[in-house]
């Protein structure tokens, strides 16, 4: 066979490859960034049942508001993870304040820190929810 | 613990004309403020509104940056849970603050130790001098970082950036009471002029190797070996995705987590 011929049957070949499966191949995954939260729960902080995390993207002057979990479960572990997913087109310094709630969706514990977004990549940051004072958080 | 942060919180008066660290020193209308706003953190870290008391404290050290407020600045985020960043002030208490009562000295250390064996270290060894080191997004210092960095276990990002070279990124597991060792190696970025012969311009250390021969590009070994890898990851990518139809999730990429994953911005 001929470097030619060994190469019209290669492309071909590709072609049909990505066309295996038809309609049921599912679609591409969406890229984007995410921030990974490791929440830690500090000395004296009560039963936390939700967290709230207030980011702000200072680059496109942007603020979102997330529950985690969406609605209010069971006892929180210090340790527990979370993931803010964020198109590929937003990028900069992120903001994030976390506040802890608790069954009652009181906010008892805050908690607050900075990451930059890699864009189309996870980052990952660790922030340590600590008691409300006595003014509240 | 209290007796000894009250100790420490009376102490800004004196400490302001005898400590040669006091740039403020001499200023006795920044020392006024620095009390006003030292009391007023006392009387918040009293009624345990720690964070109040953590924005007085160092606003109190702005304006006259007696070393023995790192004292206070430790207590107020160590009750706040931040364990790291009161170890660095606890640490920076001890190293700076040479007059501070010998009684406020052991609580420091004591603190200090206490909330060490609950962290990990971090250690940065790079040849690259100068090299900006950040931990999760947060700078923490330059090449050659002195002293290991006292971060919480688990795992964290580490970057080291210096201008005119790529930067590095390791993922690193801290865990505590151990420290974990960051080797990098920054390399320089090169930008060099169009090659007449090879037709390109190319970014990275590693010249392009010369066009010595006009071989077709499909009498060229690495082009087979290339199309084979294409076709077997094509065969895997199908066999994968068909398999994991039922369970695929659209979330697809994102790390695990037990709280779940939203969408933002």
């Amino acid at each position: 066979m001929t470097a030619r011929a060994r190469l019209a049957l290669a492309l071909p070949l590709l072609f049909a490859i990505g066309a295996c499966g038809g309609d049921a191949a599912p679609p591409p995954p969406e890229v984007q960034s995410v921030v990974v939260i490791t929440v830690n729960i500090g000395a004296n902080v009560p039963e936390l049942h939700q967290i709230r995390v207030a980011a702000h993207l200072g680059s496109a002057g942007m603020d979102a508001d997330l529950y985690y979990p969406p609605s209010p479960g069971g006892v929180i572990q210090s340790g527990s993870t979370l993931a803010i997913l964020i198109p590929s087109s937003r990028m900069g310094l992120l903001d994030l304040i976390l506040y802890g709630l608790d069954a009652n969706q009181i906010m008892v514990a805050r908690g607050n820190g900075q990451t930059t977004i890699a864009v189309n990549k996870s980052v990952y940051t660790t922030i340590t929810l600590g008691p409300c004072g006595a003014g509240g958080c | 613990m209290k007796a000894a942060f009250v100790i420490a919180a009376v102490c800004l008066p004196a400490v302001a004309s005898a400590g040669p660290h006091d740039a403020a020193g001499d200023d006795p209308k920044a020392k006024v403020q620095a009390q006003v706003l030292l009391d007023e953190g006392t009387a918040a870290y009293g009624r345990g509104d720690y964070a109040t008391a953590l924005d007085k404290f160092g606003a109190a050290y702005r304006i006259f940056p007696s070393p023995k407020l790192w004292f206070n600045i430790g207590q107020a985020n160590r009750d706040l849970g931040r364990p790291v960043e009161a170890v660095a002030a606890f640490d920076r208490f001890l190293r700076d603050a040479s007059d501070a009562p010998a009684e406020t000295v052991t609580e420091a250390r004591r603190s200090a130790a206490e909330l060490k064996k609950k962290l990990g270290r971090i250690e940065v060894n790079c040849a690259t001098d100068g090299a900006e080191i950040t931990v999760d997004g947060k700078q923490i210092g330059s090449t050659p970082l002195g002293e290991m960095a006292w971060t919480t276990p688990g795992r964290h990002q580490v970057a080291i950036q210096h201008d005119g070279f790529s930067p590095a990124i390791e993922d690193v597991v801290v865990t505590a009471g151990a420290a974990t060792a960051v080797n990098v190696q920054l390399r320089p970025i090169n930008l060099q002029a169009p090659n007449p012969g090879a037709g390109g311009t190319l970014v990275g250390g590693d010249a392009a190797p010369a066009m010595s021969d006009r071989k077709p590009i499909y009498r060229r070994p690495w082009f087979w070996v290339g199309t084979g890898v294409v076709i077997g990851a094509g065969v895997a990518a199908a066999v994968l995705l068909s398999s994991s139809k039922s369970n695929s999730s659209p979330m697809t990429g994102v790390p695990e987590t037990t709280l779940g994953a939203q969408r933002a911005f």
